[in-house]
């Protein structure tokens, strides 16, 4: 039942909406160039190297040239960069999911607990995150808007989700992003839920159970290559195959490590099993930082930060000498741990520049970051003492190094892809926008900040029509729990309709965000603009674009909170 | 006749009965205790209340010390007990157990603690007291005459009761008609790494209970009104109707039973004293207390007594001294709360002076330790006159010890209870006695 | 003693187990001169007035009036008590997970690979004098996971210095309730009975055994190819070959009978310990004459049906018995007092004071192995030492310091209050974890602060 009301829903929509993009492909007017021309720039080639009163010159998706003596051909796209915006090569995300669609719920029961279906488990390093990529998803248009134009993407899931690809943060389908396949092999320490292996000692075992059987089956199959005859033939078996690459060493493993015990456990495993490690998180590897220099592994940091401290409370620096012994002592030891604990997270902040100052190299990862913060967490980094031209450096030529993409990007050169950030000024300054990034020479205009209305209740029952140029679709949102904790759920009027869970709900202001999973069309995500009484917006359905949406509050009366 | 086959079932039976402590038998009290009258003689008496005796003699009879000193005559017919080198103290009282009402602890129809609902205020520990609970015998030969058996769950768990750990019968045990009404107050505490919620919600469930628990108030203020107006006039007022939660929480809104609050976190303890302020609760005695040092000052200005322990426990928070379990009930003393001890426990309710002998160590005076186990519970229970000392006309509830007896190597040689004179066996010291030197050992067994 | 004869062995399981780990970090080993103590070296008796001489973190001279070299750092003892540091046969500190419950038998697991140096719980065990745990995998399993013996050397941040160099592994095995309860009872799985706990272990016996014939079989040209590879099989070979020690959680006399046998079977006898049972007393002849050492609960009695036919003479009986007993704690409020849960045999008892000490310091050492380096005063031994303000047996002893390989790991008067060594950047400082006391079940006690990182399950199991 359920499945056939999505399927009914999906089927409609997909009819109503491939003519509305069959009606816009006829209607549309070709642009005349895609040749672009950012004169009167900075432009930031690589780290530390200012080239003033430049022109970029962008062509067929490359950068065609760079310099002050550019002669911009006549009749392209120009953007004036009135000797104050300055042109940097896009960031790279060294490792995240961004672009990513979670792998399908299997709707497979658990044969045996102890022993279960190991994609169950989250045993899959036969995937490849191709399969999973989505240009359409939110998180690729947030990255963006933070100047990353590349990224290192792997499948979601628990130990070994499978291998991961280079991506460009934009093109209009999977293929069209994929830069580099098969890059890495992604590991991390996520024990699977209720069967084994169940917790972070037996995923280590579970490594050490799938590295042993690959090598007996590589070896048993180099041998049958040699020679067949007089052998039972090897079954075939995808996912031990999978892991041949990384025996050899040929393929890296991309491991995952949130905090410095991961990073033990993590390193431990790699002398034991020998494969080819790049370590990436490393949040707590202030104390590990020894050990990272031993591994030589190459690292990827993550721009996760701890929450900046109220910097308006005054507080003494931490004395481990400071004795509590009654209650009169409270206090003072009160504002002690809060003074550590604000040391500690500046610990945090400063990782990146103690590792740069121990002589250790790194990219950055998103993973773990909230999108919103990263070009603010980039900053404070920065601010804590990792040199400028380090952080871009880490932002662009390393990763681009160290995911073999060097020759196509991370400078501002010509013949590289035209992977761009156009900012209003100095990209580590606190007051600087970015305007603008390009991907493969594509522009896309950095959406600011919505200017966000007064916050309003979402919670209750909207009635939305989404328009389309056959026909209205009628569809009920009903939301409910707090505004910094919303759930909900989607019908669309639309023959054997069906309630269909929203994911993502978020709402700033008045602006309401939230998913769904159609089906077939894949997700949906909606943007709202609420009134009291009103809502506006858009649904962007992948590979279709966005389609209006409006709608009234079905119960007006309700007032606010 | 029973068949052969019917015996071994009924024998097979009958000793499963016994393993699991259901046997009404009660093979733990199987010799009777001696009432008396007995004189302890040579001994040093610990009084508590009145210093140390040398030398002294102490006189049981009808269940009550009727003499004590140096200068004493025997009675005739007293079975003289010589105690030189020993000593004697008042039985030590437990001011939080689960003795009685919890027998095997996994299995959960031995448990009568913790009844179904959030306000149970008509529920009385002292019904489900399982007199011949195997349980009992083995922590009192510790010198533990007398504990607070206490409900636990919901927000008003039920009564909790003073028992004597000797006794047929549940009123036989109870003592002084002590029962304090149980309530836990709501925490904001998160209890454990686990804990999930957010601080919005814990903050909104404990808000939300104090306003279920000040209902219950109000309508149990309301009750009482009308229940006096009839009790005044039964003619001209109508009979309160049959509410039992209500009608259990008369002698509490009435200040005639006091109110056992038990909390722990220091921002809890805060909000509960200004909760007993608004509702102008007399008779409040707190319980637990783990975090109580850090309030210290407000306690001892409200001035409720207070059940603290455990004290060999963990401290609360990650960053305390690692001592600040043992410390708690030395500092809540020191800033002038009264105090007296509880383990918590129910299998190990004999480990009480050794959490004692862990206050002492950890700030305590001795001497202090000693009254947190004896002379300050009975007073907080309004049962001095009664237990908690050795003095003429209480209860001959008392140990005689051959030291001190917070030291684990100390022997506790004689226990009375009540008068009783209990014998010092339990199930544990009998497997001892078995088992220490096991006939036959592996010589009948067939050799490999 | 029993192990002797297999160090060999030994050494050469460790370098197949852990010779690929890190190559550990220097461990820190300090000078002292500990001067004018009682010392209680538990295997000579106690000596009084006298000094003990700590180099490079071994014990070099015991005597009187010794004089330490310059620099050396020199703790005045005087009136205080000196005991070899505290070893706990049975703990669960220290570790991020405990039990992996999925199956009945998860040898392939261990938790040396989950090691947190991190754990508060391992200062707060150095406060009570413990210096050595035997950090174990949960009861969840007939045969559950690898154990590791650690040295507490709190403040090192990387999990391998914890290790203690060269102690024998050992793997954890579990019978009655516990097994039953997670496999037969949660998942209708054997072993849902101790028929099927037996079972259960012998058969992973033989297919370790069938698995370790059909890899030779595949080395002689008698097969094709090697067996499936299997981390479990692999792990359970090793134990038949006597290179890691079975230890194992029981309760009843009879299962501990049905496992004596199963051992004797397989030839392991030298390399197995009872843990916890709380019915050895009933059966100390017959454990006595298989040499059999047991590890066993002070006073915990009651918490379960298996728990229940108790007594806390336990320990007395079985030293008098002739068998090697020792006390552990199996709780992170326990390990903090082991001195204390020593002297409670002398209530439960009558055991004198080295016997009593014994049971938490030479016993526990011959129990893991590791008695020619831990659990006695002894010149050449390692400079593991507790001092206490009074007899260690006594109500009103407070440790004072701890020192582990010389270096001093608790000091009452210095250290600051604030041992974490790491701090949720994101946490808060008020926060406090306390627990109420159960509704059901936990018969055995307090129900304190649990270990970070320790999942639900684990904290739902029984000891």
């Amino acid at each position: 039942m359920f499945r056939r009301g999505r399927h009914a829903f999906v089927l409609t929509l997909l009819l109503l909406l491939s003519t509305v993009t069959a009606l816009q492909a006829q209607d549309e007017v070709p642009a005349a160039t895609s040749t672009t021309a950012i004169t009167n720039v900075g432009v930031v080639t690589a780290p530390g190297q200012l080239i003033e009163n430049a022109t970029v010159l962008i062509r067929d998706g490359l950068i065609q040239e760079v310099g002050t003596n550019v002669t911009v051909p006549a009749g392209v796209n120009r953007i004036d960069g009135a000797d104050t915006l300055r042109v940097y090569a896009g960031f790279i995300d060294g490792f995240s999911h961004v672009g990513v669609k979670d792998a399908p719920d299997s709707d497979e029961d658990v044969e045996d607990r102890g022993d279960p279906q190991p994609h169950l488990a989250g045993i899959t390093p036969e995937r490849a995150v191709q399969d999973f990529l989505d240009p359409g998803d939110r998180s690729v248009r947030n990255l963006r808007d933070q100047g990353f134009t590349a990224a290192h993407v792997a499948p979601k899931g628990r130990m070994l989700p499978g291998t991961s690809a280079v991506v460009l943060l934009g093109g209009d389908d999977p293929a069209a992003m994929i830069l580099r396949n098969d890059h890495a092999m992604f590991a991390q320490f996520e024990s699977a839920s209720g069967m084994f292996p169940s917790n972070t000692m037996a995923v280590i075992a579970q490594f050490r159970q799938l590295f042993g059987e690959a090598e007996r089956r590589q070896a048993i199959e180099s041998r049958y290559a040699n020679n067949p005859a007089g052998m039972q033939r090897p079954s075939h078996d995808p996912m031990h195959r999978a892991l041949f690459p990384v025996l050899s060493g040929d393929l890296p493993v991309y491991f995952y490590v949130d905090d410095a015990l991961a990073l033990h456990r993590a390193r431990a495993l790699q002398q034991e099993l020998g494969f080819n490690a790049t370590l990436v998180g490393l949040a707590q590897s202030f104390d590990a930082v020894d050990v990272l220099a031993a591994s030589g592994a190459p690292l990827v940091l993550t721009l996760d930060l701890p929450e900046k401290a109220d910097e308006d409370e005054e507080l003494p620096s931490y004395d481990p000498d400071l004795r509590t012994r009654t209650q009169a002592d409270t206090e003072a030891e009160e504002e002690n741990l809060k003074a550590r604990l604000r040391s500690v997270q500046q610990q945090y902040v400063e990782t990146a520049s103690l590792l740069h100052s121990e002589g250790l190299q790194f990219a950055f990862t998103t993973r773990e970051a909230s999108a919103g913060d990263l070009l603010d967490n980039i900053r404070r980094i920065v601010d804590a003492g990792l040199p400028a031209d380090e952080a871009l450096t880490a932002l662009t030529t390393r990763p681009a190094q160290m995911l073999g993409v060097d020759q196509q990007l991370g400078t501002v050169e010509s013949g590289k892809i035209a992977n761009l950030i156009v900012a209003s000024g100095d990209i580590f300054d606190e007051n600087t926008d970015i305007n603008m990034v390009f991907v493969d020479g594509k522009q896309f205009d950095v959406t600011a900040t919505p200017e966000e209305g007064e916050e309003v209740d979402p919670t209750g029952r909207w009635n939305l029509t989404v328009r389309s140029p056959q026909g209205n679709v009628d569809a009920t949102l009903e939301l409910s729990g707090t505004p910094d904790d919303l759930s909900g759920t989607i019908e669309v009027q639309m023959g054997p309709s069906e309630e269909i869970s929203l994911t993502d709900v978020d709402l700033r202001g008045n602006i309401l965000t939230f998913s769904f999973d159609s089906g077939d069309l894949g997700t949906i995500d909606a943007r709202l603009t609420l009134t009291e009484t009103d809502a506006d917006g858009t649904l962007t359905i992948p590979q279709v674009g966005g389609v209006p949406v409006s709608g009234t509050r079905a119960d007006p009366d309700r007032t606010t909170r | 006749m029973h068949s052969a086959k019917q015996l071994t079932l009924m024998s097979i039976f009958l000793s499963f009965l016994l393993a699991i402590g259901l046997w009404s038998a009660a093979p733990q009290q199987a010799d009777a205790s001696d009432r008396g009258p007995f004189a302890i003689t040579n001994a040093q008496l610990v009084t508590v209340s009145n210093g140390v005796v040398e030398g002294g003699t102490l006189v049981i009879e009808d269940g009550r010390i009727t003499a004590l000193g140096t200068e004493v005559d025997i009675p005739a017919g007293a079975t003289v007990i010589d105690a030189e080198g020993k000593s004697v103290y008042p039985g030590m009282i437990d001011s939080g157990t689960r003795l009685g009402v919890t027998e095997v602890g996994s299995i959960s129809l031995t448990q009568d603690f913790n009844e179904v609902g959030t306000f149970n205020p008509q529920m009385d520990i002292l019904t489900a007291i399982h007199s011949n609970s195997r349980l009992i015998p083995v922590n009192r030969m510790a010198g533990i005459t007398t504990v607070i058996t206490e409900p636990s769950g919901g927000r008003i768990s039920g009564k909790a009761a003073l028992i004597n750990l000797h006794g047929y019968t549940p009123s036989q045990m109870h003592v002084g008609d002590v029962r304090l009404m149980t309530l836990n107050f709501p925490s904001t505490g998160r209890q454990g790494f686990w804990d999930s919620r957010s601080d919005e919600e814990i903050e909104r469930e404990a808000r939300e209970a104090i306003e279920e628990m000040d209902k219950l108030w109000d309508r149990a203020l309301q009750y009482a009104e009308i229940d006096s107006a009839h009790a005044a006039n039964p003619d001209a007022n109508e009979a309160p109707s049959y509410i039992p939660k209500l009608e259990a929480m008369l002698p509490v809104v009435r200040h005639e039973m006091p109110v056992m609050i038990r909390v722990n976190r220091a921002g809890d303890i805060r909000k509960a004293l200004e909760w007993i302020d608004e509702r102008g609760l007399e008779h409040v005695i707190f319980s637990g207390l783990s975090e109580g040092w850090r309030v210290a000052e407000e306690l001892a200005e409200a001035g409720f007594p207070a059940l603290v322990g455990p004290v060999v426990s963990m401290p609360t928070r990650q960053s305390d001294r690692y001592d600040r379990a043992y410390e708690n009930a030395g500092l809540l003393h020191d800033a002038g709360v009264k105090i007296a001890l509880r383990t918590g426990e129910a299998a190990n309710v004999r480990n009480l002076p050794f959490e004692a002998g862990f206050a002492a160590a950890y700030g305590m005076s001795k001497d202090d330790a000693l009254r947190a186990v004896t002379l300050a519970p009975a007073e907080i229970f309004g049962v001095a006159d009664e237990l908690g000392s050795l003095e003429e006309g209480k209860q001959a509830s008392l140990f005689i010890a051959d030291g001190d007896p917070f030291e684990p190597a100390t022997e506790i040689t004689h226990l009375f209870i009540n008068g009783h004179h209990v014998p010092m066996e339990s199930e544990q010291t009998r497997l001892y006695d078995e088992f220490l030197d096991r006939s036959p050992g592996v010589e009948l067994h067939p050799v490999d | 003693m029993f192990r002797r004869h297999h160090l060999y062995t030994w050494a050469v399981a460790l370098v197949l187990l852990f010779g690929l780990h890190p190559v550990q970090a220097q461990t820190e080993r300090g000078d002292a001169l500990i001067q004018n103590a009682t010392v209680h070296t538990v295997t000579n008796g106690t000596l009084e007035n006298t000094d003990i001489l700590v180099r490079d973190g071994r014990i070099e001279s015991i005597g009187e009036n010794l004089s330490a070299p310059g620099g050396v750092r020199v703790i005045d003892a005087s009136g205080k008590h000196v005991m070899p540091g505290i070893i706990d046969a049975h703990s669960h500190i220290a570790i991020s997970n405990v039990n992996e419950a999925t199956r009945p038998v998860t040898a392939d697991v261990g938790v040396g690979d989950v090691l947190n140096p991190y754990d508060i719980g391992i200062y707060r065990a150095l406060a009570g004098g413990t210096t050595t745990a035997h950090v174990m995998h949960g009861s969840a399993n007939a045969i559950g996971g690898r154990n590791q013996t650690i040295k507490l050397r709190y403040g090192n941040l990387n999990p391998e210095d914890y290790r203690f160099e060269g102690a024998p592994p050992t793997i954890k095995f579990a019978l009655g309730e516990n097994p039953m309860r997670v496999h037969g009872e949660g998942q209708s799985i054997r072993p849902r009975t101790r028929m099927g706990v037996e079972f259960v272990i012998r058969d992973a016996f033989r297919q370790a055994q069938e698995y370790t014939a059909a890899k030779e079989a595949y080395a002689n040209g008698e097969r094709t190819s090697p067996p499936p590879y299997s981390e479990r099989l692999e792990v359970l070979a090793d134990v038949l070959a006597g290179d890691i020690m079975v230890h194992s959680h029981s309760y009843r006399a009879d299962e501990m009978l049905m496992l004596m046998d199963v051992i004797e079977d397989f030839g392991l006898t030298d390399t197995f310990v009872l843990q916890h049972s709380i019915e050895a007393f009933k059966i100390a002849p017959e454990i006595a004459e298989r040499g059999i050492p047991v590890s066993v609960f002070m006073d915990w009695w009651g918490f379960k049906f298996e728990a229940f036919n108790s007594t806390a003479h336990n320990a007395a009986i079985l030293i008098r018995n002739g068998i090697t007993a020792s006390i552990h704690s199996d709780s992170g409020d326990l390990i903090r007092h082991m001195y204390h849960q020593a002297a409670k045999s002398q209530r439960y008892g009558d055991l004198s004071d080295d016997e009593a000490l014994a049971l938490v310091t030479i016993n526990p050492a011959i129990q893991l192995g590791i008695d020619d380096r831990v659990g006695s005063i002894e010149e050449g031994k390692d400079a593991d030492l507790a001092i206490f303000s009074a007899h260690p047996l006594s109500i009103y002893a407070v440790p004072q310091m701890t020192l582990v390989d010389g270096v001093v790991r608790f000091d009452r008067a210095e250290d600051p209050d604030d041992m974490r060594l790491q701090v949720n950047p994101e946490g808060d400082v008020q926060e406090a974890y306390i627990a109420e006391e159960h509704d059901h079940t936990h018969g055995h006690g307090h129900y304190g602060v649990h270990d970070d990182g320790i999942d639900l399950f684990d904290f739902l199991m029984q000891p």
